[in-house]
């Protein structure tokens, strides 16, 4: 049998060689980029001018090429004030702990290569930038201009614009683009919560005094309001009635017109109708025997004879 | 002689069994090739093939496609086939709708059993709290719906872990911690939250403006999650909890209190109001019908009292003495049978004389009445 013969009897044992030869040559001699990685590339140390772009590209294998990778997505980063906070005074000497994060990606791999070689480095120096630059800011301002109701005197938009503005200038040179500051909390030293909560707990005494107050003065307005709207309404409507009873009267007075043809006749006659509305069942009544008709009580036997009926 | 030929034998029988026994090696090392090769087939058959297949459920996650690290495209539903890693890589992201706890409370410590927790100084770091524009502190608990709405944004912008689905990755660096998506999303909502609530008074964020206070957090974070261009959408944001610090939990209960207080007064005042109201009006009815009445009365009384004097007047001009006598006493007796105590007390000749008279006897006779009664 010929060479060329045992190469075509054993073609699949070396095209399977082959194969994998080819997956370890590909292994060593190549390497990916992915969209959302940026990488520098240095032969016998010295690195690429150019970072390397997404995409398959050949390289000789270590050591004579190495490949730095980059993160170049963004990343929430709040360092290690993130954690318990930072404590600072403002401009009115107020202590407050106050936590900030950014947002920072890598913008140029060669120049952060240049700078830190990898990201836990970079992150260090990013790191006291947060902490030196926040510390600094937020000493700028008071405390009332940290909360506020009023959002004239607000600042904490203001502030975190200025930490950005100063990380923006001191990271851009290494490479990294800080595209936003944020707080992650802002409180106060325990021992000042303390006397916050005790200043909670008094105003919030007054408020529900004021608050009773308040329910008891809108009450009391209420009602007042109500009494002298019914006040005045009655007397409105007794003013009314008055002049429906003097409309009666007046008319009742035509009518009376008649009694001119005897005044005595009639005021006779009115006392009678007044001594029927007057007398009553319950009335105890004394007169005398002056009284008609009780004077007969005190008649003699002459005054009889003619007061009385005459005998015929 | 003889031993030589016993010696070629053996010889000849030891080659024989040392063939054979190579022949079986060589057979058996052929089963063994020949198995690694079918191995070896199958496993790049089934690279090629099954490894390169994926599946999408529509509306529950996205897949991502690089080709040697480059991006492809986005594929939200159906299956697809493509050579596989490491000439592609498939990154599934989900993209339902996904909830994210956030809160602001106090550190759980261990409590005094049978006694109610007590509240107490809140230490930075470990207890978490806001500040509201009042200087005053209140704890909250949030819960972000978000989803990944652009997942090639997601993809591009995010520090996603290494698992996409799973939580942020704790880098374990000298500064230890997370930088991931979801770590961005509970920064930016802490940030929005700190700010809205140092703009506003403890009161209007506790009772009457709490839905206003979270709308204006949610619009806070739905504007800085737009301007980071991270694929993500947040859906809502839910405000499960608002309360004051436990230590000035009955401070605020006794407000709460003085308010209902307050308002039941304000309404019994007005209650009070109503009824005023129906009364006036009853009564200025009333007041109106009794001058009317009064005022028919009047006139209709003038009226007959005309009638009956010019009925009278016309006897009285004719016999006055008599007529006047005669409705004198026909009065007198009218209204004394209506009486029951009449006196008629003598006149003495000096005028001077005392009459005592037991009144009211009815009152007594109703005491002797009650009395009996009561026995």
């Amino acid at each position: 049998m010929t060479e060329n013969n045992k190469f075509f009897t054993h073609w699949p044992t070396v095209l399977l060689g082959f194969i994998v030869a080819a997956f370890f040559l590909v292994a060593i001699f190549s390497f990916q980029i992915d969209e959302t990685e940026t990488a520098i590339v240095t032969t016998l140390g010295t690195p690429s001018e150019e970072p390397v772009k997404p995409g398959l590209h050949l390289r000789w294998p270590y050591p004579i090429q190495k490949v730095y990778r980059f993160d170049r997505r963004t990343r929430c980063f709040s360092g290690t004030i993130g954690k318990d906070g930072q404590e600072t005074s403002t401009r009115d000497s107020q202590n407050i702990i106050i936590s900030i994060f950014i947002n920072y990606r890598i913008s140029d791999a060669l120049k952060f290569y240049s700078s830190f070689v990898t990201i836990p480095q970079g992150e260090v120096q990013l790191n006291n930038w947060i902490r030196g630059t926040s510390l600094e800011v937020f000493g700028r301002y008071n405390f009332g201009q940290l909360v506020n109701v009023d959002s004239k005197k607000m600042c904490l938009t203001k502030i975190q614009d200025e930490i950005l503005k100063e990380l923006k200038v001191k990271a851009e040179p290494s490479g990294i683009d800080v595209s936003f500051v944020g707080i992650n909390s802002l409180n106060i030293p325990e021992s000042i919560s303390k006397s916050v909560f005790d200043r909670m707990i008094q105003e919030r005494k007054v408020q529900a005094e004021k608050f009773l107050a308040e329910g008891k003065s809108e009450a009391q307005k209420i009602r007042t309001d109500i009494n002298r709207k019914r006040d005045d309404i009655i007397a409105k409507a007794t003013a009314e009635a008055k002049e429906i009873r003097a409309q009666g009267d007046a008319e009742a007075a035509r009518y009376y017109a008649a009694y001119k043809k005897s005044p005595e006749l009639a005021a006779f006659l009115r006392k009678l109708d007044s001594l029927r509305t007057i007398m009553k069942s319950k009335t105890t009544l004394i007169l005398d025997t002056d009284s008609a008709p009780f004077d007969v009580f005190k008649m003699d036997a002459e005054k009889l004879k003619i007061a009385g009926p005459q005998k015929k | 002689m003889d031993n030589l030929n016993t010696n070629r034998d053996v010889r000849e029988q030891q080659d024989t069994l040392y063939e054979s026994g190579m022949k079986s090696l060589v057979r058996s090392m052929q089963i063994v090739f020949v198995f690694l090769v079918v191995v070896i087939l199958g496993m790049l058959i089934r690279f090629l093939t099954l490894e390169g297949y994926f599946h999408v459920q529509k509306g529950q996650e996205a897949v991502v496609v690089l080709r040697f690290g480059k991006y492809v495209g986005t594929f939200n539903e159906g299956w697809h086939w493509f050579m596989p890693y490491p000439i592609h890589r498939f990154i599934t992201f989900r993209t339902n709708r996904q909830i994210l706890p956030v809160s602001f409370l106090p550190a759980k410590r261990p409590q005094i059993p049978g006694q109610p927790p007590q509240g107490r100084p809140l230490v930075p770091g470990q207890d978490a709290y806001l500040i509201t524009g009042d200087a005053n502190i209140i704890h909250t608990e949030w819960a972000i719906n978000y989803r990944i709405i652009n997942p090639e944004e997601y993809y591009r912008n995010t520090s996603w872990p290494q698992d996409p689905l799973g939580p942020d990755k704790i880098e374990e660096s000298e500064i230890p911690g997370p930088r991931g998506p979801r770590t961005l999303l509970t920064s930016l909502l802490h940030d929005a939250v700190i700010k809205v609530t140092a703009s506003m008074l403890v009161d209007d964020i506790l009772t009457k403006q709490k839905l206003f206070y979270k709308d204006r957090v949610l619009s806070l974070l739905r504007k800085s999650v737009a301007e980071m261009n991270c694929g993500v959408e947040i859906i809502g944001l839910d405000l499960n909890n608002v309360s004051p610090p436990l230590k000035t939990k009955d401070a605020f209960t006794a407000v709460t209190n003085a308010g209902t207080a307050a308002s039941a007064l304000v309404d019994k005042a007005k209650e009070y109001k109503v009824r005023e109201e129906n009364n006036v009006q009853t009564k200025v009815v009333q007041i109106k019908a009794d001058a009317t009445v009064y005022k028919t009365f009047v006139v209709t009384q003038a009226k007959a009292d005309s009638v009956y004097f010019e009925s009278i007047y016309k006897e009285y001009e004719r016999n006055p003495d008599t007529v006047l006598m005669a409705l004198y006493n026909n009065t007198l007796s009218e209204v004394l049978d209506k009486i029951s105590q009449k006196y008629i007390i003598p006149v003495r000749a000096q005028g001077k004389q005392e009459v005592r008279i037991k009144i009211n006897p009815e009152l007594i006779k109703q005491k002797n009445k009650d009395s009996k009664e009561g026995a």
